[in-house]
């Protein structure tokens, strides 16, 4: 398998209207990612680019942010098998039921299949694998597409904190980064697409945090932004709040048939909320969440862009051909965001890579077993895993 | 990379026969089936796949204090009544905090517990309710559609119908709130087996497992357990000797018997077959039948294998009797190069050239390119003309009966043998006597399912008897696996009931609710004639064949004959080619 032959990555999907990604040749010099982005520095290189290769050998490309030195967030869409086809979510947050079965996950995908890099390009090698994945398995993509992955090697990267016990509030500014294109067609090439961000965005909506709390038109644990942000490839990005550069959401769907369309809604899965699975995903590394910085007196709304809990962030790979030029107002190139305290170096976190007791770092061979099964069995459905294609025609 | 590809075609196999000898053992004849009433979208549960709780309070997520959340209602508090410490006091609370998903507060360290991880990711009903009962199932999940499985749609007809709105669950103590049913599936895939178990056990604690596995998965599990945790495990299919046998403090019962209980199925089939064999073949009397009896080093294969050898008759004598017309073969599942070991085998065999091809064995028998196919495709080679052999198919095959199907097919359109079904039959599992359950059964699951599998009555009728065993067992709020085996025991004699839904539920309540009282209950499968000391339902085997329903295609005829173990003789019609019976 070469780096040629393509990605297409998925991002968020639309509810409205979907098209299909073509695999085709890599011309991911030529993408730029999010819409009307900008390059992300260095403070940024938190934010790693997921590759999962599928069995067929197609791949599926996101992003995801380093919260622990061995573990990563993302989408969950972006580590689970997704039944592609268009699909409509409801302001509850459940999948409209719809004939192509579109928009339903799955089980993982195998752990070990999912590989991470850092920023810096060309890519190489990757950094890390999966080692398990930890999620509260959603049956849809509509709610909860939120998902952590314990890697098998500490990454010396910056970690991103994580906003936790209060949530984003309307109108807070923040800044999407990822990996993404700025078409839906675009295609990827994972060894060189840069990483991008979108600074001044807004938080147009907090759904509640629990269904309970009664329905609104935002979803349960969901983050709503209006206008163009994120594109494909940029799923499981991190909503950045400015202030503190703290993690508020997970990019997960976009409603709209073009990224770029002046109306277009993007939904994020919002991370406060997830505090059981938080705790979780982070005992299962053996590491703490970084905490939220406490923005500095007169600084709200101005700071952040993106982890400023960089172990080194000086020191850290330039993800942005010919330079750094920062993911901050007046801070192109500098590190100076980083917030207070101090966040933890990876080597001294005391996260484990060990492997815990589960079995979601299954090897492929579980799929494959299951899926002959499914073959054999007669009954349900008697679909593949579906190909990067695929995955783009449900997500858009 | 070979070697790679050849390991996980051996665990694919593993899993082919696993869900063989799960999903399809049960074979009722539903010929006769009212039409369909139409099907809505599958997948619905009872009380809601994401519970959602009462509880109206405490919106700041993260862990509470041991002094307790504020979210606690009244009678979520009186469930937590014992709670001195701890991260959690309700079930409602760690539903809220895990976003809305399924988790329970562990009463033993009030700890909060996500019911689904990566070996179970599937969990149904009101986990937030804190009268909620929990216990563990398995399946054979589809990677892709977990979901959409038969084994999963069956479970959840009696689950909704239980635990649903009509029922509610099982009656509380006295006067208190019903105990809604909370079901956590897990895959019973090879590589998931394992931590499934420990997750049930370990993490959620559950005092029951529907277990859907094999044998050797259930023994182990059983073993691992049974001094830490006392769970009841109620096996909707068949299970092995040493599983049946072996002391269990009465905790492992099954519903489709063990594979000695085919046995003498086998017997009376081959001495069909021979009849058959020696007249269209014109063998004298001093002609010798010459049989192959295939089977695998699986638990249940080789259990089924040794129970059938040592009951065939042909030539007038015993297996063994019978010398060198007599070739038991033993295929390795294991073997990393499946292609070759398959290959020698089934030149050994057509080297034998047997008449008749007994299998005692899973899906590396009759799977696509298994040993069926590759003898057939191998006799024509034979340096001593004969024609080709008559099968008999196992259990585990009439689970996936497709890959033989298109044998015969391809037979048809591509060779000179224009009637290749006659040269098959196959063992199953007999229905119940009077299938009038059954069938209702499966018009209820149309209504769940899109497209159902019919024949996994086998699947409903374990949470039913679950559920009633756990009511007679005790009401107390945490339930045993010791208790729900006592309340089993309540089941299998008295008054008469059938299984299905309300209004036929709550008679068996109040009836079970005098202590003393025992009950029959009357099953899709038929009477409960469980063993009362082994646990285990012993089952009639029946015989299944193929017709043409066209010039070039057969279809599957099940449950033709049922093997009537008194008289020790075949009853029905048998309907696929003549001379065969009576």
């Amino acid at each position: 398998m070469t780096g040629k032959k393509l990605v297409a990555s998925v991002l968020g999907l639309c509810a409205l209207s979907c098209s299909a990604v073509e695999p085709g040749e890599a011309s991911g010099s030529q993408a730029e990612a999010i819409i009307a982005g900008e390059p992300s520095g260095a403070e940024q290189d938190g934010v790693v680019l997921l590759r999962a290769v599928l069995e067929d050998k197609s791949e599926l490309l996101c992003t995801a942010s380093l919260v622990g030195p061995n573990l990563i967030m993302t989408a969950r869409h972006c580590v689970a098998y997704l039944t592609d086809g268009p699909f409509s979510c409801s302001p509850s947050g459940e999948l409209i039921d719809n004939p192509s079965g579109g928009g339903r996950l799955g089980l993982d995908l195998p752990a070990a299949s999912l590989e991470i890099y850092a920023g810096k390009t060309p890519r190489k090698s990757p950094l890390a694998h999966g080692l398990q994945i930890i999620s509260t398995f959603p049956p849809t993509i509509c709610e909860n597409d939120l998902a952590f992955v314990v890697l098998d090697t500490a990454l010396d990267l910056p970690l991103l904190p994580l906003r936790l016990g209060r949530p984003a509030q309307p109108q807070e500014l923040a800044v999407l980064v990822g990996y993404g294109t700025s078409e839906n067609a675009q295609l990827i090439n994972y060894k060189t697409q840069a990483r991008q961000q979108k600074r001044g965005l807004e938080v147009a909506g907090v759904g509640p945090d629990s269904i309970d709390d009664g329905v609104t038109t935002v979803p349960p644990r969901t983050l709503v932004v209006d206008g163009p942000s994120g594109c494909i490839g940029d799923s499981g990005g991190p909503l950045l709040a400015e202030s503190s550069g703290a993690v508020l959401g997970i990019y997960s769907l976009q409603r709209g048939s073009l990224c770029a369309a002046p109306h277009v809604r993007s939904q994020l899965v919002h991370v406060p909320p997830f505090q059981a699975l938080i705790d979780q995903a982070f005992a299962a590394a053996g590491c703490e969440p970084v905490p939220e910085p406490k923005p500095e007196a007169g600084e709200a709304g101005g700071a952040g862009g993106a982890g400023g809990a960089t172990n080194d962030a000086g020191a850290s790979e330039s993800s942005t051909p010919g330079g750094a030029t920062g993911g901050l107002p007046g801070a192109a190139g500098e590190t100076a965001t980083e917030p207070e305290p101090k966040p933890k170096a990876a080597k001294s976190s005391g996260c484990s890579v060990s492997s815990p007791r589960r079995s979601a770092d299954a090897a492929p061979s579980l799929l494959l077993l299951a899926l002959g099964a499914i073959a054999r069995r007669g009954s349900g459905r008697r679909r593949r895993p579906p190909s990067t294609a695929q995955r783009g025609s449900a997500n858009g | 990379m070979l070697a790679k590809r050849r390991a996980l075609r051996a665990t694919l196999l593993l899993a082919l026969g696993l869900s063989g000898a799960a999903g399809c053992l049960v074979v009722s004849p539903l010929d006769d089936l009212p039409a369909s009433v139409g099907g809505s979208a599958g997948g619905t549960s009872a009380g809601g796949r994401n519970a959602s709780g009462t509880n109206t309070g405490g919106t700041a997520p993260g862990k509470t204090s041991s002094g307790g959340s504020a979210a606690a209602d009244a009678s979520e508090g009186a469930q937590a009544g014992s709670a001195g410490s701890g991260e959690c006091l309700t079930n409602a609370e760690c539903v809220r905090r895990g976003a809305d998903d399924p988790y329970r507060c562990r009463p033993s360290d009030h700890t909060c517990v996500a019911l689904k991880n990566g070996a179970c990711p599937l969990a149904y009903g009101d986990a937030a309710d804190p009268n909620a009962i929990y216990f563990g199932a398995f399946a054979t999940l589809n990677p892709v559609a977990p979901e959409d499985n038969s084994i999963v749609w069956s479970h959840l007809l009696a689950l909704n119908e239980l635990s649903g709105d009509a029922v509610g669950g099982l009656p509380g103590d006295g006067v208190g709130p019903r105990r809604p049913l909370v079901m956590i599936v897990c895959n019973n895939a090879n590589d998931v087996v394992e931590p499934g178990l420990a997750h049930l056990a370990e993490d959620v604690e559950v005092p029951a497992i529907i277990a859907t596995l094999k044998p050797g998965d259930l023994r182990r599990g059983f073993e691992k357990y049974r001094a830490a945790h006392d769970i009841f495990y109620l096996s909707p299919v068949s299970v092995t000797s040493t599983v049946a046998t072996e002391p269990d403090d009465n905790l492992i019962w099954a519903l489709l018997g063990q594979p000695s209980d085919f046995a003498p199925t086998y017997t009376a089939l081959l001495k069909l077959a021979e009849k058959r064999l020696r007249a269209d073949r014109h063998m004298q009397t001093g002609d010798q039948l010459k049989v192959a009896l295939v089977t695998t080093k699986d638990a249940f294969d080789s259990d089924l294998a040794t129970a059938v050898g040592q009951v065939l008759v042909f030539n007038g004598m015993s297996a063994d009797g019978n010398g060198a017309n007599y070739f038991p073969v033993t295929l390795d599942g294991s073997d990393p190069d499946q292609e070759t070991m398959l290959a020698t085998t089934a030149q050994e065999i057509v080297d034998f050239g047997p008449d008749v091809v007994v299998s005692a064995a899973s899906e590396l028998f009759s799977m696509d390119g298994g040993l069926l196919h590759s003898i057939d495709t191998t006799w024509p080679g034979r340096e001593v003309e004969k024609p080709l052999p008559f099968y008999i198919l196992s259990p585990y095959n009439a689970g996936n009966l497709n890959p033989a199907i298109q044998l015969m097919n391809d037979a048809i359109a591509f060779t000179n043998e224009t009637d290749p079904e006659q040269r098959f039959v196959g063992v199953s599992v007999a229905g119940a006597r009077d299938n009038t359950l059954q069938n209702q059964y499966a018009l209820r699951l149309r209504t769940l399912a899109k497209k159902p599998y019919f024949d996994t009555a086998n699947y409903y009728d374990a949470i039913y008897f679950l559920a009633y065993a756990m009511y007679a067992g005790g009401t107390q709020a945490e339930l045993s696996g010791s208790s729900i085996a006592s309340g089993m025991q309540r089941l299998l004699s008295g008054m008469s009931y059938d299984i299905g839904p309300s209004p036929a539920i709550e008679p068996i309540f109040d009836a079970l609710k005098a202590p003393a009282t025992t009950v029959h209950i009357a099953s899709t499968l038929g009477p409960p004639d469980f063993d009362p000391k082994t646990g285990v339902r012993p089952v009639d085997g029946s015989v299944l064949c193929f017709q043409k329903v066209d010039p070039t295609t057969v279809q599957p005829r099940t449950d033709v004959l049922r093997y009537d173990r008194d008289q020790a003789t075949f009853t029905g019609t048998f309907p696929c080619f003549d001379n065969f019976f009576p």
